[in-house]
């Protein structure tokens, strides 16, 4: 930062003052666009459902004060709440860890200039695209079904049918692999990151007889690091609040063992007409979130190497 | 020598092309089902050819609905996708910049309110923005969809900037700083073009984002004349009467097309990137 | 700071005021000029056929009434229920909206539909030639709050082609559960590997069925507890699919879970089960449509020495929001969905059996196979009738997620008793009807 770097110049404190106040100035300039955007559309709503959580709220008349109680019911009297937070955080710990070590596997092997690359990444890159949209739960519920291709690949090595996505056995698993499957975002942003290593690295190492692997810990994990920190960050939350494959596929079954927590406070909200319970939910599962999120931030420092800091 | 370079090459291929294979499986299934005539979908659904080609499917499901056709979603979902494409990309580099180069007081707790905005589920902050999108009379236009992302909607592009901006090193700031550039110059001569490969991949995931999404649109968009690709893709089908799937496998092949365009125009941003620019240089 | 990053603030700024602005004032521009001109929204969920056929009786209807600007907002059933909810809770509800039997009670106990009464009387909303069971269950305390748009009735969908292949006699209107359990049994046998008898239904839809058939009703009256008293009911219900399973009659859930609530996938399409259980009489067009060969409904089993579980349900309706400042001419245009027949020769029963004697007769003589198959159905389900039951209560959407969780599911899976799953369902049920 060059007014920081500056800073040592201005010995005075009302220099430092007036500097600051600079600073300060250019930094919500900068900001300007998300600061309105979240005082004018997102701290509003966000207020109005912690408010709802405290009500009875049935969306479709206005809403009555029930102070802690929806927050009460869930911890004591709720025995779906704690499937939803059994089942959302095997699916958090099953797919985040699988799904990151899968696209930087993939984002390595497309890291290169050889041919055909361009249309391997797009190849692979397909499943992303499919995404949420309706032909997909159709196509995944075929894949895994009864009669589907999987099973006609698995009948080769004597494995006898079952239909995956609806077996209470296999549901989640099933869905896991579908998340698994779609790692096309964190790998084009793990690609996009070791696109920013400098080759010269590398070439200096190769010179002083690295060996790949000795490459592989010694440059790439250190300069992608804060990269693996978004994508783990980023991945850790958007699994706690997955909803689609749940959702379109499996709605929730059999006998909820897929029963995701977004999902589980969409039926609230929207089927059960409970938004108020339905807030509650929210909020616990931000701070959820926010306490996984806030311990990974932790972590960071130790491992995640900033080129423009210094390394700490 | 030579030969076991063949041969590495040639397991690179093979293994790619065969996991590549189960990679797009459910879209050549997706392909095969947009040919195959209504009652073959189901009854036959293993497999990848039809009995017979029915590009009917595709006529019918451009025609759309009524005097609605698939011509009018493309050009809705094109122009609203562009907006906030273009929206993302300028709100998130400033922001990104913001809070990743510029020691203002409050960062740090402006960044974690940013940071938990990304916490608290779409669902029950639907009703109060549309609300408050209501009283400002932006219901059924497409201000709601687009205006979001001018002001910096997606924190998670924010924070992916961030990321990468601070992998850039502070000397070549520094050394712009020197040369007499302003805060704002070393944002747009100097980091800019450094993160092209971000703002490229920023560019992909919002378009592909804002393409498939469903919600936004449907809650807000009442005129059909205003509908989206994605909604009117769901618009083929009701579980509970005779739904057109055939049509609507057509159509998701056709929306998927778009998608893979823009995905082949930015990629090549993807591979440049640093590379060109030079870092250490 | 330089003065370019200044502008590029103020062209941002001033973007986001102009974009506003334009936009409040061209909606203001639209509420100006209404003197005699109408203006209505309609809102429906269904298919691509569903939607061309309502945009054209629509297009039809301002022919007719060129006073009258009808905009149509429509989509598939995914996602309908959250924007009608979001619309109903931003005070934004349509004038004329499709309402689902299951959603009737929680919108008209809100107060957000118009009790169309007053209309029937004014005459803006003709049901004279409306037989009363396809009225009622539109009505909660005598008010009517939604009209009847296609006539279903409770049915199973049988292969008969593969009853004969079997060598079994087909099922005859007035059969048992007994014989439903045999006949299945034989089917499995006589089919050969991976083909079953029956496709089961453990659900709440067959078990209110069940409990018709013994004079009793899921709800008591006034929706606060359950309606039945005697657990053993609902144990016996579930004894039958759980013997079937057991038995071998009926498939094993891997083989109709995957297809969920999607007819068309019903492992009946490929020749998987010979019978159904538990659909509704319209479906049988997607799902022969699917199967791509004839197939057949047929009456839910009877109960010896029991009462008629059979009823007219309504498939569909349309209701008027509350707050709709035109709530007549919304009444006069169901009026005419409901009763002119141009109209529903284009509508052509896709919705489920037309209310209207007249337009019933008429569309009867013309309609396709399946079509025939479903007016001939409901017929001969209305002479194994009695009146409906008033729509469920408030909750019991609630209720029925419990039900398919906690019952169905883990019958078909074997994981409860049936005693276990009737207590269980008792003690939760309970629980949630007495909170509303």
């Amino acid at each position: 930062m060059p007014e920081q770097a500056d800073v040592a110049k201005y010995n005075s404190k009302s220099d430092k003052l007036h500097k600051q106040w600079k600073v300060d100035l250019i930094g919500f300039a900068f900001i300007a666009p998300w600061l309105i955007g979240f005082l004018g559309f997102i701290i509003g709503p966000m207020i109005a459902s912690l408010y709802f959580s405290f009500t009875n709220y049935d969306l479709l008349s206005s809403p009555t004060w029930i102070g802690l109680d929806n927050y009460i019911n869930m911890f004591t009297n709720d025995s779906r709440f704690w499937q939803a937070i059994k089942v959302t955080f095997i699916f958090v710990f099953g797919s985040v860890p699988l799904k990151l070590a899968f696209a930087l596997f993939v984002a390595m092997l497309f890291n290169t200039k050889r041919r055909g690359v361009g249309l391997y990444r797009t190849l692979y890159y397909v499943p992303s695209i499919l995404g949420g949209s309706v032909a997909i739960a159709v196509v995944w519920k075929q894949l895994f079904g009864r009669d589907g291709a999987i099973n006609d690949i698995l009948s080769l090595f004597g494995i006898p049918s079952v239909s995956w996505v609806t077996s209470p056995d296999f549901a989640l698993s099933t869905l896991i692999i579908l998340v698994v499957w779609q790692f096309g975002s964190p790998m084009l942003i793990f690609l996009a990151g070791l696109k920013a290593i400098p080759a010269e690295l590398y070439e200096a190492a190769a010179v002083d007889g690295a060996s790949p692997l000795h490459q592989f810990i010694k440059i790439t994990i250190p300069m992608l690091s804060p990269v693996i920190f978004f994508n783990l960050v980023m991945q850790t939350i958007q699994g706690f609040m997955a909803f689609t494959q749940s959702f379109l596929i499996t709605e929730g079954g059999p006998m909820d063992r897929t029963l995701f927590y977004a999902v589980y406070l969409y039926e609230k909200a929207f089927a059960h007409f409970d938004m108020g319970y339905a807030s509650a939910l929210a909020w616990i599962l931000l701070l959820i979130c926010g306490i996984f999120t806030a311990f990974i931030f932790r972590t960071a420092k130790s491992w995640v190497y900033y080129e423009s800091e210094g390394g700490k | 020598m030579k030969r076991q370079k063949n041969l590495k090459t040639l397991i690179y291929h093979g293994s790619i092309w065969v996991l590549g294979l189960f990679m797009i499986y459910p879209i050549l299934w997706t392909i095969a089902s947009s040919l195959k005539p209504e009652n073959e979908i189901f009854r036959n659904a293993a497999s990848l050819i039809p009995s017979e080609i029915r590009w009917g499917n595709y006529l019918q499901g451009w025609e759309g609905f009524g005097d609605l056709s698939f011509a009018t979603f493309f050009i809705n979902s094109t122009f609203v996708t562009t907006m906030v494409v273009i929206g993302t990309l300028l709100s998130s580099t400033l922001v990104a910049f913001g809070f990743a180069r510029v020691n203002f007081r409050f960062r740090m707790p402006l960044f974690v309110c940013m940071i938990i905005t990304l916490m608290l589920p779409q669902q029950v902050t639907l009703i109060p923005q549309y609300i408050l999108f209501h009283k400002l009379g932006w219901v059924n236009t497409y201000l709601p969809l687009i205006v979001p992302a001018f002001i910096g909607g997606i924190p998670f592009f924010i924070f992916l900037m961030i990321q990468f901006i601070r992998g850039i090193p502070r000397e070549l700031d520094e050394a712009a700083y020197m040369d007499g550039c302003s805060t704002f110059g070393i944002f747009w001569r100097v980091i800019l073009p450094l993160t092209t490969p971000a703002l490229a991949t920023v560019a992909i995931f919002s378009f592909y984002w804002t393409w498939d999404d469903f919600m936004t649109p449907l809650v807000y968009l009442n005129d059909t004349k205003l509908y989206t690709v994605a909604l009117g893709l769901q618009m083929f089908s009701d579980p509970a009467s005779l739904s057109a799937w055939g049509p609507m496998f057509a159509m998701s092949v056709a929306s998927i097309i778009p998608q893979l365009l823009v995905f082949l125009f930015f990629q090549k941003y993807l591979v440049e990137g640093i590379t060109a620019g030079g870092v250490k240089g | 700071m330089t003065k370019k990053w200044h502008y590029l603030f103020f062209v941002f700024v001033m973007t986001g005021l102009l974009v506003a602005c334009s936009s409040s004032d061209s909606a203001s521009e639209t509420d100006g000029d209404s003197s005699n001109k109408v203006e209505l929204r309609m809102l429906w969920w269904g298919s691509q056929d569903r939607h061309d056929r309502t945009l054209e009786v629509i297009d039809l209807y301002m022919e007719e009434n060129p006073h009258v600007t009808i905009s149509a907002e429509f989509t598939g059933w995914d996602g309908y229920w959250e924007k009608m909810a979001t619309q109903a809770a931003g005070g934004n509800l349509p004038d004329i909206v499709q309402m689902d039997y299951k959603y009737l009670a929680e919108y008209a106990g809100k107060g957000l539909l118009a009790d169309l009464n007053p209309y029937v009387e004014s005459d803006a909303l003709d049901l004279s030639d409306v037989e009363d069971t396809y009225i009622d269950g539109g009505i909660i305390d005598d008010k009517l709050y939604a009209v009847n748009i296609g006539a279903n009735a409770h049915a199973i969908v049988v292969d008969n082609a593969m009853f004969e292949e079997a060598g079994i006699d087909p099922l005859e209107p007035g059969y048992t559960w007994e014989e439903l359990k045999e006949k299945a049994k034989e089917l499995s046998d006589n089919l050969g590997d991976n083909v079953y008898g029956v496709h089961p239904g453990a659900g709440v839809m067959g078990f209110k069925h069940y409990l018709r058939q013994h004079d009793q009703w899921l709800y008591s009256e006034d929706g606060t507890e359950l309606g039945y008293d005697d657990d053993q009911l609902l144990v016996d219900y579930l004894q039958i699919t759980v013997d079937m399973l057991k038995s071998g009659a009926a498939a094993p859930p891997d083989v109709f879970m995957t297809a969920g609530t999607n007819v068309e996938q019903f492992p009946i399409v490929n020749e998987e089960t010979a019978i159904v259980m538990d659909i509704h009489s319209n479906q049988i067009t997607a799902i022969e449509s699917g199967a791509g060969r004839p197939l057949d409904l047929m009456l839910q089993p009877s109960l010896e020495g029991g009462e008629l579980g059979h009823y007219i349900k309504p498939g569909q309706f349309f209701s008027v929001a509350e707050s709709s400042e035109q709530q007549e001419e919304a009444a006069k245009f169901i009026s005419f969905f409901t009763n002119n027949i141009e109209a529903n020769e284009i509508l052509n029963a896709e919705r489920g059996v037309p209310i209207a004697g007249a337009v019933r007769e008429h569309l009867k003589e013309n309609a396709s196979d399946a079509g025939r198959k479903m007016f001939e159905y409901v017929e001969l389900a209305q002479e194994h009738s009695r009146e409906i039951d008033p729509p469920d209560p408030q909750g019991s959407t609630e209720i029925e997620s419990l039900f398919a969780n906690e019952v169905q599911d883990p019958i078909y899976y074997g994981e409860v008793t049936p005693e276990e799953a009737a207590e269980n369902f008792r003690k939760k049920a309970s629980e949630i009807l007495a909170k509303d």
